[in-house]
């Protein structure tokens, strides 16, 4: 490390403490109340965190917690259900969009979504591709990331 | 006085439905059973309001009713064979995640796309556990349309005291036949809502979790335990038979369905021979009547298993009989329904020595 950088070091360091970025008071980005305090298990540069907390975030903000109920696939977010702090059933393989076109069904006032990625609604899966398409054209307002 | 009516046994049992209350259908057609999803479409949804869906295939259907039944609903599908075949994943999830729901299998002859004809050979599908892992259906075998009406009512409750699936398992002969019904009066659908179901989480309570998966060892052989226990309880509990005539009969003829009431008729025909024949008919596959079965063999009497497969209840009375007695077999495939002629004849004679 030569000189210049540890000075500049020192200095963002002494900009960090006169701006007291830790006080409560301060604090503009936070966890919302639709997530849980689980760490997430997904590898570095993994989008799925990020999408996750966007998705937890919007719920929060549009105060629709009690009215949400979210549907996990089989896949890396097989265990979406431990990170979001909101009613959610796992489903099986290739059939998140089933279960969440049963649960809308019966309960047409709730908001309803599913994760998915894109390779299980096709490549060459043509009833999974199917599920989701019926899904897509009976159910609007299901959420697909 | 109750409602008395002529109609197709799959007809009466989505009159059943809609009457017990049901709140969902998801269902695909197939021969023999199209009558169910036919009638739910025409009438359910004017009548209660009941969701009544056709969807995209047998293995849609089956994961519909997991996401409703996760919503503590209560919900139903029907099907035949290969579609039941088809199911066996979800079935084993929903077994798992502990959902309690209906399943209707209206039998027909296979194995493959085989038959439309009746059949019994979905018996070790839908007792032994068609899908992976290990779990248990309750499974109820009506004989008549007036039980394709009465069990309804009976699984749903079965279904959610238990919170596990319910299989109602007709064969294609009972539900096309017709018969004079006497039906129960409309219930309301329920409003409750179970304490587990997914139906939005509020600020007073823990949010709701439906999931067959566990990724520790000790934590999933846990809930193995814990539904083992479960179906022990069932076991002691829940056990459905019939018995006839086979408290003075030295050969009892064991059969479930419509082959009990075959059995019926082939039971009088030897009567009428001399022959002292009863019938054990059990009504519940999953518990299975073994105690009631071995005290038949304690007793000394001999049996003549009738069914329309290879013989695969023939299984269960072997074991409930463990050696105590003799047990004979006559069945038909590929839906081929046995007579009650045929039967004696065939009881006869394996049973010579006791027709003199």
């Amino acid at each position: 490390m030569n000189e210049k950088t540890m000075t500049e070091d020192h200095h963002y360091q002494q900009m960090i403490e006169e701006e007291s970025i830790c006080l409560q008071e301060n604090l503009v980005y936070e966890r919302p109340e639709t997530l849980t305090d689980a760490a997430f298990h997904y590898c570095p540069g993994c989008g799925h965190g990020v999408a996750h907390r966007i998705i937890a975030e919007a719920i929060a903000e549009l105060g629709i917690q009690e009215d949400v109920i979210g549907v996990a696939p089989v896949g890396c977010s097989v265990l979406a259900y431990n990170y979001f702090n909101i009613d959610m059933q796992e489903a099986a393989h290739g059939r998140a969009s089933a279960v969440a076109t049963g649960i809308k069904r019966v309960l047409p006032d709730k908001y309803v979504f599913f994760l998915s990625r894109r390779w299980r609604f096709s490549r060459n899966r043509n009833w999974r591709n199917n599920s989701y398409l019926q899904s897509r054209r009976k159910y609007f307002d299901c959420v697909y990331k | 006085m109750r409602e008395l009516r002529l109609m197709k046994g799959n007809e009466a049992l989505a009159e059943a439905a809609i009457r017990a209350g049901c709140d969902a259908y998801f269902g695909y057609p197939i021969t023999p059973q199209s009558e169910i999803l036919e009638y739910l479409s025409l009438y359910a949804t004017e009548r209660t309001g009941m969701v009544v869906l056709q969807a995209e295939s047998e293995i849609a259907s089956i994961n519909m009713v997991y996401g409703a039944a996760g919503c503590g609903k209560k919900v139903m599908t029907s099907s035949s064979s290969p579609g039941i075949s088809l199911m066996q994943e979800g079935i084993s999830y929903i077994a798992c995640a502990e959902l309690p729901c209906l399943l209707v299998n209206v039998m027909r002859g296979g194995p493959g796309l085989g038959t439309i004809q009746p059949s019994q050979s979905d018996y070790f599908q839908s007792v032994k556990g068609g899908g992976h892992g290990d779990y248990h259906l309750i499974v109820l075998a009506p004989s008549t349309v007036q039980e394709m009406v009465d069990f309804v009512p009976i699984s749903f409750d079965l279904a959610f005291k238990w919170r596990n699936p319910v299989m109602i398992v007709a064969d294609g002969a009972l539900g096309q036949m017709m018969e004079k019904v006497e039906l129960f009066e409309q219930m309301p659908r329920s409003s409750t809502v179970p304490e587990w179901a997914t139906v939005g989480k509020p600020k007073t309570r823990e949010r709701n979790i439906i999931t067959s998966l566990n990724l520790e060892a000790e934590k999933m052989e846990e809930h193995n335990l814990k539904l083992q226990k479960k179906y022990k309880q069932i076991e002691e509990q829940e056990v459905r038979y019939e018995s006839i005539n086979c408290d003075d009969a030295d050969i009892v003829l064991v059969a479930f369905g419509l082959v009990a009431r075959i059995c019926m008729k082939a039971a009088e025909l030897a009567r009428d021979k001399g022959l002292k024949v009863g019938v054990f008919r059990p009504i519940t596959l999953y518990p299975y009547p073994f105690k009631q079965i071995n005290k038949l063999a304690k007793e000394g009497k001999r049996f003549f298993v009738v069914e329309m497969n290879a013989g695969q209840m023939l299984y269960d009375v072997k074991l409930a009989v463990n050696g105590l007695s003799e047990v004979a077999f006559h069945g038909r495939m590929g839906g081929m329904i046995p007579s009650p002629e045929e039967i004696v004849e065939k009881l006869e004679k394996q049973y010579q020595e006791a027709v003199i």
